[in-house]
């Protein structure tokens, strides 16, 4: 133990020995404060293509061995545009997908006796996937939020399958799926990203270490913090982007000799633990607005070989689902992040948003050729209303660049919904009094810790408590003649997890 | 059609038509003979602690359900590598402890489960080469190889289950050890030559950056001891890329870089220049593992497998872009298992072709072709054996008997296409044959990723 006390302090007290680590002014959050978006931008436009052909046979049939045998095809091809735009004014956002997929097989199953034929194929005539956001500051701190999310999609399969002198069953489906989600809102307050800022003032603090006396001015940790915001975009354009990342932040930061060791050794910078950083504060509230349109129809047919019923059609079964819900409702939303000093943030978060289901229908219904006419299929059914949902979220953050990092967060989420009754009894025998209305309550604390000496030593602790409490209704649609029903139904529960991990480097060295 | 054609002649051109792309004097192949390994080494001692928990309470139960694991190991690894000799040592112990409580109250079947467990697991691996250069034999170098791996655990659960109707718990003690010892000796030599392949592209795209002179053939000898030194510097560092880089322009006298010169070189080792050996060697090994398993309840079981074979490979660097291999491994199997015996005669040979023009073009070809002669013995009711070897076995009730006899062929061809046109177009292109007894295997697969446009303002 009295070791174990020995190594802890011995680590400890190296925190505060080495230059290589902190920020010598972390009081001074100017370059935060005044730390203003680069103007640029970058857009790709890419496509790709894939194909991949499989065959499996065996020449020689043998019972001693039985096995699949067959080929399948696959094919997708497509295309996808990136387009982003980041300034003071706007910050813009625009990602479209479009994709088409193809697959046809024939295997023929020896595992049973008679063997079973399937010939099938898949066809997603096309997919299109799109999402966007857009923000534009109109005067001063004003600004309206434009955002959009979609996905379209085609898709059809039929297979075969055919078992020799015994049956012969054919599969179709068709579905359809579009889903589109709108918001558009109004704000005031500007909240930016300053983890570059923090990576720029480590960079100074590496330069300092190293003695090059190259110092580096607010003005110039500015434009290094804007040079530091565009590393995705670097990543995105060039398959190995280093290069030119850092030619052109040494044209900024004034270091355009220096030996491997002392370059490296400022790329390290990036790869401190330093967290996610936000200054600033925004109150915004809109309207969101969602479209849901799926429908599926599967259609089975099987026709019976071994009673030479073929000549009659067989046997039909249709499976028809479709949904569709419009939804519209107002959100609010706030957040705030201070960093008091370099080495502290808190923030905190509040969303409040209301759905209301403007048109609802949900159908599952079933064709069989015994029966005349579509049946419900029994099963969940019904719908909600409206839902009402909340969240806050509180973080406080403390780094001790690349030495500790230790991160606090805890979060609330409140839900309540009303659901939609008409056409539905309660069910007699609850044992909790149904109710139209839902709530779920979410509240949990996480807790994140790690000590870092490089080559050395880690430390990473972390904690998770939480409290859940859920009240829901169970609608059921029942078959023809027997009434759809509702029931109440609640839990709750308390968890915890958590993980600490240690590893301590006695030796380590090569020679 | 006419477009496509010409596009894929512009990029095939381009392939050639630039510095930075291939080697200017590929024919030399002197690099690659004249390489010697470097003696040096590494060692790491590090102990380490891992605690995970859950647990959870629901209102309905008044049970506090939980899991624990609390482990502690100590590690240590020591590796050594010279031109004559190799010694990689690793070693574990570790002690783990795990309580865990589960189960349900809801209906009829609840029931709580405790656990309580117990391990210490030991691990021990040795792996030794040893060159006789001086001892040459019809001008061979002779050498001998060796490799021990054992690796025990015992696990004492105190209380292994507790039902809830269940009074007293059972108690199993388990004990595992896995031994495995090889013992080799032949003649020849063969190389790693990767090292040399990377520093060669090194001094390429040091020349295709303008700066002179350009490295003699000396210091792309020592760059080459070090980047084989690559693996160790990962080890050895968190962050290895300043310690590793440092080093190499030390070597070279190089005091000082432009950033974009250092991650331009740096890309040396983010080409794809293949796996590369050169030389020859033909030894003969003895494989010797022997598993035993004791427990409370099962009892003690032992598994052990004898492999004797003669290695024979040969690699050779046509020039620096061409590389063939062949190599032909005859062996005697026998696997003594509970209920399951099986003595095995194979034969393998293969050929291999690897053509790359550095960050550009890869084309890997090879082929190979076993033929194995087994005897297996089981019992009249097994079903399915999957023995984890190389293998499934099927075997329907009908037919099942205590032997079985026979002789299998398998071959393979395949052959991989890549073509890299850096932030623009990536394509990838995989055909294989395969045969196994009566059963045929081929697939074809490409994949095209094109970049029309990729800007950044």
């Amino acid at each position: 133990m009295k070791y174990l006390i020995s190594i802890f302090m011995v680590a400890v007290s190296t925190l505060t020995a080495q230059t290589s680590f902190g920020i010598r002014e972390p009081k001074n959050t100017a370059n935060i404060s005044s730390y203003k978006l680069p103007s640029w931008h970058y857009s790709t436009l890419a496509f790709h293509v894939r194909g991949d052909a499989i065959g499996d046979y065996y020449i020689k049939d043998s019972d001693k061995s039985p096995h699949s045998t067959g080929a399948h095809t696959f094919f997708i091809g497509g295309g996808d545009f990136l387009f982003f735009k980041e300034n003071e004014q706007q910050t813009l956002d625009l990602t479209i997908g479009i994709y088409s997929r193809l697959l046809a097989a024939k295997t023929t199953t020896r595992y049973n006796k008679p063997p079973n034929t399937k010939v099938g194929s898949f066809k997603d005539y096309g997919i299109l996937n799109f999402s966007s956001g857009w923000r534009r500051y109109l005067r001063h701190n004003n600004f309206f939020d434009f955002n959009a999310i979609g996905a379209i999609q085609r898709y059809a399969e039929d297979s075969k399958t055919e078992r020799k002198d015994v049956d012969v069953k054919t599969f179709n489906e068709n579905r359809n799926i579009n889903d589109i989600q709108l918001g558009i809102g109004y704000g005031i307050g500007r909240l930016r990203n300053v983890t570059p800022v923090i990576q720029a003032l480590r960079i100074r603090e590496r330069l300092s270490a190293l003695n090059k006396n190259i110092e580096l001015t607010n003005q110039d940790i500015e434009r290094l913090a804007q040079h530091l915001a565009k590393v995705s975009g670097y990543h995105r354009i060039f398959d190995r982007y280093d290069k030119y990342f850092w030619r052109d932040l040494a044209d900024i930061a004034n270091m355009s000799e220096l030996s491997a060791f002392e370059q490296f050794y400022i790329r390290d910078a990036l790869l401190e633990r330093i967290g996610q950083r936000y200054h600033g504060w925004i109150i915004s509230a809109g309207l969101n607005f969602h479209h849901t349109r799926n429908s599926d129809i599967d259609v089975h047919h099987t026709s019976d070989l071994a009673n030479d019923m073929s000549d009659d059609g067989g046997h039909i079964s249709t499976d028809f689902r479709y949904t569709k819900s419009n939804s519209f409702g107002p959100y609010a939303s706030l957040r705030w992040a201070n960093n008091f000093t370099l080495r502290h943030q808190l923030s905190v978060q509040v969303y409040l948003s209301l759905d209301a289901n403007l048109e609802q229908e949900n159908r599952i219904m079933n064709l069989r050729d015994s029966l005349p006419g579509y049946h419900p299929i029994p099963g969940t059914c019904g719908g909600i209303k409206y839902k009402n949902n909340n969240s806050l979220s509180c973080e406080y953050l403390w780094a001790l660049h690349d030495r500790v990092l230790w991160t606090n967060t805890l979060n609330a989420e409140l839900t309540v919904a009303q659901y939609s009754v008409e056409g539905f009894v309660s069910k007699p025998d609850s044992k909790i009094k149904p109710s139209d209305r839902g709530l779920w309550q979410n509240y949990y604390f996480d807790s994140s810790f790690e000590f870092y000496i490089e080559n050395d030593f880690v430390l990473s602790l972390n904690f998770r408590l939480r409290r859940h409490e859920e009240k829901r209704s169970v609608f059921r649609c029942t078959s023809v003649g027997s009434p759809d029903y509702y029931y109440s139904d609640k839990y709750g529960f308390w968890d915890w997890a958590y993980n600490i991990q240690f590893t301590y480097y006695l030796d380590r060295k090569l020679f | 059609m006419r477009t496509s054609i010409l596009f894929f002649l512009l990029l095939f051109t381009s392939a050639f038509s630039q510095s930075s792309i291939g080697f200017r004097a590929n024919q030399d192949t002197s690099p690659l003979t004249s390489y010697r390994l470097p003696d040096w080494g590494y060692s790491i001692l590090s102990v380490g602690f891992q605690s995970y928990g859950k647990g959870r309470k629901n209102d309905d139960e008044k049970v506090l359900k939980y899991h624990i694991n609390n482990s502690a190991n100590g590690r240590f690894r020591y590796f050594r590598e010279n031109d004559a000799r190799s010694l990689d040592l690793s070693s574990l112990a570790s002690i783990s402890h795990l309580v865990s409580k589960d189960g349900t109250l809801y209906d009829m079947n609840s029931y709580m489960e405790y656990g309580r467990r117990i391990a210490f697991d030991g691990q021990v691996e040795i792996a030794f080469d040893r060159y006789f250069p001086r001892r040459r034999h019809f001008g061979f170098t002779f050498f001998a190889q060796g490799g021990i791996n054992k690796d025990l655990e015992y696990i004492y659960p105190s209380k292994a289950s507790n039902w809830k109707w269940e009074k007293g718990a059972k108690r199993n003690r388990s004990f595992f050890v896995t031994s495995r010892t090889s013992l080799c000796y032949g003649f020849g030599r063969i190389r790693n030559v990767t090292p040399v392949i990377r520093a060669l592209r090194f001094r390429e795209r040091y020349a295709n950056l303008g700066r002179t002179p350009e490295l003699t053939q000396s210091q792309v000898q020592e760059l080459a001891k070090l980047f084989s030194q690559y693996s160790g510097y990962n080890y050895v560092y968190d962050r290895s890329d300043k310690y590793f880089w440092d080093a190499a322009y030390r070597t070279l006298d190089i005091d000082s870089l432009a950033p974009f010169h250092v991650y331009y070189l740096r890309e040396s080792f983010l080409e794809n220049v293949g796996n590369r050996f050169e030389g020859w060697q033909i030894d003969v090994q003895l494989d010797l593992s022997a598993n035993h398993y004791d427990n409370t309840i099962d009892g003690y079981e032992r598994y052990t497998t004898r492999k004797i074979g003669v290695n024979a490979r040969w690699y050779k660097n046509l020039n620096l872009d061409h590389q063939i291999s062949f190599s032909f491994f005859p062996g005697y199997d026998i696997r003594d298992i509970p209920e399951y015996d099986s003595f095995t005669t194979s034969y393998f040979a293969s050929f291999s072709h690897l053509w790359i023009i550095a960050d550009r073009l890869t084309l890997s070809t090879s082929a190979w072709a076993q033929r194995r002669d087994y005897n297996y013995s089981y019992p009249d009711d097994l079903y399915t054996i999957n023995s984890g070897r190389n293998y499934d076995y099927y075997n329907s009730h009908s037919t099942a008997s205590k032997e079985s006899k026979g002789r299998e062929w398998q071959t393979s061809l395949s052959s991989q296409l890549t073509f890299f046109f850096e932030d623009q177009l990536s394509f990838s292109t995989y055909a294989s044959f395969a045969t196994r007894g009566w059963h045929l295997q081929w697939r074809v697969l490409a994949q095209i990723e094109y970049y029309i446009d990729r800007s950044l303002h």
